[in-house]
């Protein structure tokens, strides 16, 4: 065999809630299996030898009838075609009593693999001159890979595991570990990682050790499409990892800054220009002050700008007075005045306080503008 | 402050222009679309507008199919000093040329503007310095009150708003917001409507938390009845095997026996086949001739022997017959005495003739006859001697058959060899015997092999042996896997209960799987959460907006008050003065009210205040711009803005037009005045008079 065609995903989080995104959380699920569905389609279309699935494939240890048939119709599909499917429990889709991976449904496909034990397991996968190494995610101290070396068996040997990349500093506790060190010891010609949201490249000593991120966002960030990665083996050559955009929606936090906006028509039509059916938008707004402010009702932006969106929160920041805000009014006026008392109330306010402040100043100087929002 | 020019560049209808203002009252004038309001707000942009600005009005305000930016610039005079102000919108930056010192600095340069105007924003500049010929107008028409334009100025918002109108909005906006909070009302607000939301998707979500949880349970309940079902079935396999190897001990031992009884038997078999060729033999050698007559005389013989055994029959009863007949049937003395008493019978017959006394010896004759006759039974006596001869004959008769009978069946016997019938009959004893023995032999033989093959007999009895032998192979193999048959029956209880058990727990898996199928519930749960958290983020904005119009109302309560209480004072001496200065004293004394801005004046003549609506149209008017100029002075404080008038006398007459105009007149005095209007009516009052031309 010239070489081995993997397909990594992991995290998909079937059946997992949103509840940021709340009326809209259903449909997001929906297109959790709907992404599954398509990331399936790729693995056959792109004819790889097997799919690496890094755990957390189910949000619950214990998903519901329907969506362990619809995960069975879909690995049913690949093992049609010979491809072979690797599991390893995640955190959520937890190895324990009653779960999914212990029960029956999964032991009708030939072509398909769940690693329940404890430690590192080999399983020599069937007419690819592949061993693939893997264990279920519990509760353990140090470094899981820790001593780990894959035997040379077979040609080819990838590790499958479901844990947090050590950094030293910044992430040094969690259910599971893994050291650059013991990546780089472990022999291992490709490392599936899971359990961290983001794509990232973790490899360390010549063995490529990848997480791949979900193939559909799952919280709001960087409003990146989620991806699987396409990874090649080469007899003579380092490994290809290619990310493939399979995701539909983008979950984006964003800070929109107002303060070179002339109001709120300014800010909707901003908004309105960002304006996607697949786009999930958590909009920072900061920066506006004044009197064209006034007027602005976040709730009716919102519900005017929603069907535009996927789903759609505006965000107000507290305001920031500067004394050229407060300057700009004169003191002798009710305005002036009212302005001043609340600059003076809002700077020892935080957080919600400071929220509640501004939204004060806001509606005073609606109500001074003869705007009123009522509820 | 004062504007001494305007220059304007690319700044809307104007490419390049510029305009020169002096003190006193300055009239701008120009038919419609001739850019009066171009020019206020190119004044008032060179003012505020921030040069780096991006906001949309002023990257409009930049003239069609300009590609550069506007450049503003402004010359003018401050406490005497000369001032140059340029803005240049295309460079985005500002310069102010002050005390022969050139500022850059944005910062700076506002806080100068604002000091020498009195005002810091545009706003601010337009609802304190400018006045709208509406604001005027309305007055004058009656549709708004005097005090409440003068709170609206007061009140400093773009808007033509007053202060306690905000009041009024925040609170109604509260009250609305709350509404039901403190008791039931009939259309509660929004608070409460959330909060009855909440507390639905909260029961609901409760429901649904605590049947998921269910489930789990029931999910791990299935989980370990699969467990222990594999295990009982474990169990059970090893009991049954143990049983099931029993029973075959005991069923292999039983064969074991059965075979050792069936062989048995087949010897027995084997042993009575050999009898029988036995009995053949002698039955051939024995009695062949016998067998032969017996065959072929068998009915004749037969007969011959029914009927000598009637015949003897018959004799042998005649006989018993004869004997009892023969035996005493009369009393001894019975035959003696019928002789007797026939004798005297007839001797007393006889002698009775001779003797009567003979008679006697008749009669006793007669007596002793009867006497032997019935007591004695010797009348039946001679009754039953006929009875006998008869008898006799038929013996003889019989024994005459019998002898016949006899002589033919010794003729047929002699044909058998024998001498005499009893030594036929002897031989035929034996013969019978011979055959019963066989016949019971045949009938055994039937039993122990029905099938009739009495040839293999010795087969099956070699196979039996070879069934003993694999049987007690079989034994040897189960020997430590079995249990006596007490323990056994134990194994078997035992086996029994965990049958029990496992059906047990296969009925209540069968019922986990049905409720585990039931689908839904989690979507549900899920659902119910993501709506909770929607309704929670609506409810949290709510509260804040409940929080803050209270913050606001306690904020402009307070600013409303000490606004318009100090301006009140300030206000009734100012516009004494004014007024006391215009009218030659007639109204000097001014009283204001500070929480509505009502005033009333001092009437000389009447010598009581009296009521604004009292006073004459022109002096209302006078009243009006008075208090309204003496707010500019004080909300600018320090500062002297120029005063924008927008054409606000266009509605009065001559009369009315020379009385506000003497007010003008008078603040134009210390602070500049500029007057847009399309016509000619200010000039006369004008110190300088700008014509603007209409741009094509």
């Amino acid at each position: 065999m010239a070489g081995l065609r993997l397909l990594h995903t992991s995290d998909v989080h079937l059946g997992a809630g949103f509840e940021f995104l709340g009326r809209s959380g259903k449909d997001h699920r929906a297109q959790l299996k709907s992404t599954f569905s398509r990331v399936v389609d790729l693995a056959i279309t792109s004819e790889v030898d097997a799919i690496l699935i890094a755990g957390d494939l189910f949000d619950s240890a214990y998903p519901h009838p329907g969506l362990v048939g619809e995960v069975l119709y879909q690995l049913e599909r690949v093992d049609a075609e010979g491809i072979w499917t690797l599991i390893v429990p995640g955190t959520h889709d937890r190895l324990q009593p009653g779960s999914v991976y212990e029960g029956k449904e999964f032991s009708t496909l030939p072509h398909l693999h769940i690693f329940r034990e404890s430690e590192m397991a080999p399983f020599a996968v069937d007419g690819l001159d592949l061993t693939v190494y893997g264990r279920a995610t519990l509760q353990e101290e140090g470094d899981v890979l820790e001593g780990f070396h894959a035997s040379n068996d077979t040609r080819w040997r990838v590790g499958m595991i479901h844990a947090s990349f050590i950094l030293p500093g910044k992430v040094e506790r969690d259910e599971m570990m893994v050291s650059g060190e013991s990546i780089s010891r472990s022999s291992l010609d490709y490392l599936a990682l899971g359990h961290w949201h983001s794509l990232g490249d973790y490899g360390k000593g010549g063995v490529p050790a990848y997480y791949s991120g979900p193939p559909e966002p799952l919280e709001m960030g960087r409003g990146d499409e989620g991806k699987v990665l396409l990874v090649e083996l080469k007899e003579n050559g380092p490994a290809e990892v290619k990310p493939i955009p399979v995701g539909r929606r983008r979950l984006l936090r964003t800070d929109v800054d107002a303060g070179d906006l002339d109001g709120p028509a300014e800010l909707y039509a901003a908004l309105r220009r960002m304006a996607d059916k697949e786009l999930a938008l958590e909009a920072n707004v900061h920066g506006f002050w004044g009197e064209e402010w006034a007027g602005l009702n976040w709730d009716d932006m919102e519900d005017e700008l929603s069907p535009l969106f996927f789903h759609l929160r505006l965000q107000p920041s507290p305001a920031e007075l500067s004394e050229r805000d407060i300057d700009a009014y004169p003191e002798k006026t009710v305005i002036g005045r009212f302005i001043r008392l609340a600059k003076e109330e809002m700077s020892g306010r935080q957080g919600e306080d400071a929220l509640v402040a501004e939204e004060a100043l806001r509606l005073g100087l609606a109500s001074l503008a003869g705007r009123t929002s009522r509820p | 402050m004062m504007v001494r020019e305007l220059t304007v560049r690319n700044f809307r209808r104007f490419r390049q222009a510029s305009f020169s203002m002096d003190e006193g009252i300055n009239v701008v004038k120009g038919p419609n679309e001739s850019g009066k309001s171009t020019l206020v707000q190119a004044l008032l942009a060179a003012l505020y507008w921030k040069a780096d600005s991006n906001r949309r009005e002023v990257r409009e305000s930049v003239t069609w199919g300009e590609r550069d930016g506007f450049v503003l610039e402004l010359r003018g005079e401050v406490d005497g000093g000369d001032f140059h102000l340029v803005k240049d919108f295309s460079a985005r930056r500002a310069s102010l040329d002050w005390l022969g010192r050139e500022i850059t600095s944005a910062a700076e340069i506002e806080n100068h503007i604002r000091e020498w105007s009195g005002l810091g924003s545009e706003t601010a500049y337009r609802s304190t310095a400018g006045i709208r010929q509406d604001e005027v107008s309305e007055i004058s028409a009656g549709r708004k009150e005097l005090s409440e334009s003068l709170q609206a100025t007061v009140t400093g918002s773009e808007g033509e708003g007053s202060a306690l109108e905000a009041l009024d909005s925040l609170n109604k906006e509260l009250a609305d917001l709350k509404k039901g909070t403190r008791g039931t009302a009939k259309n509660p607000g929004p608070l409460v409507r959330i909060e009855e939301e909440i507390a639905k998707c909260e029961v609901t979500g409760d429901e649904l938390e605590k049947a998921v949880q269910e489930r789990i349970k029931a999910k791990r309940r299935h989980q370990e009845i699969g467990e222990e079902r594999r295990d009982l079935a474990q169990k059970l396999e090893a009991l049954e095997g143990l049983a099931r190897d029993s029973i075959e001990q005991v069923d292999v031992e039983e064969d074991i026996e059965d075979f050792h009884r069936r062989y048995q038997l087949l010897e027995s078999a084997a042993a009575l086949i050999s009898e029988e060729e036995e009995l053949k033999r002698q039955e051939r050698e024995n009695y062949g001739s016998l067998k032969r007559i017996l065959e072929g005389k068998r009915e004749e013989l037969g007969e011959l022997e029914l009927r000598r055994a009637g015949v003897s029959e018959g004799l042998s009863i005649l006989k018993r017959k004869i004997t009892s007949e023969t035996g005493p049937r009369h009393a001894v003395w019975a035959p003696y005495m019928v002789v007797v008493g026939i004798t005297l019978l007839l001797v007393g017959l006889a002698g009775i003739a001779l003797t009567l006394y003979m008679l006697f010896a008749t009669l006793v004759g007669v007596v002793m006859i009867v006497v032997a006759l019935f007591p004695g039974g010797y009348l039946g006596f001679l009754k039953r001697g006929r009875d006998y001869s008869a008898l006799k004959e038929q013996v003889e008769e019989l024994e005459d058959t019998e002898k016949r009978l006899t002589q033919r069946m010794s003729a047929i016997i002699a044909e058998t060899g024998c001498g005499s019938i009893e030594s036929f009959t002897e031989q035929k004893l034996g013969y019978l015997e011979l055959l019963a023995r066989r016949k019971e032999i045949v009938d055994k033989l039937e039993a122990l092999v029905p099938d009739g093959d009495i040839t293999g007999v010795e087969e099956e009895a070699r196979r039996l042996a070879g069934e003993v032998s694999m049987r007690e192979r079989r034994l040897k193999e189960l020997r430590g896997r079995t249990v006596d048959p007490q323990r056994l029956q134990e194994v078997l209880r035992e086996k029994d209960k965990l049958e029990a058990r496992m059906d047990g727990l296969k009925e209540e898996s069968i019922r986990l799987e049905v409720y585990l199928s039931e689908e839904g519930l989690e979507e549900e749960l899920l659902r119910a959460r993501e709506e909770l958290e929607y309704l929670e983020r609506k409810r949290m904005r709510l509260h804040r907006k409940a929080k803050a119009l209270q913050l606001a109302l306690r904020w402009m309560e307070s600013a409303t008050t000490v606004t318009l209480s100090t301006a009140a004072r300030r206000l009734e001496s100012s516009i004494g003065e004014f007024m006391g200065r215009i009218t030659e004293g007639r109204y000097f004394k001014i009283q204001v009210d500070e929480g509505t801005f009502d005033l009333r004046v001092w009437s000389e003549e009447k010598k009581d205040e009296v009521e604004v609506e009292s006073l004459s149209r022109g002096t209302v008017d006078q009243l009006y711009l008075a208090a309204r100029l003496a707010l500019v002075d004080i909300i600018c404080d320090d500062g002297h803005p120029p005063l924008l008038l927008d054409d606000p006398f266009v509605t009065f007459d001559s009369r009315r037009l020379q009385k506000a105009m003497e007010v003008i007149k008078d603040f134009s005095r210390d602070e500049q005045v500029i007057i847009f209007t399309c016509g000619d009516q200010y000039d006369v009052y004008a110190d300088r008079v700008v014509e603007l031309q209409p741009v094509s």
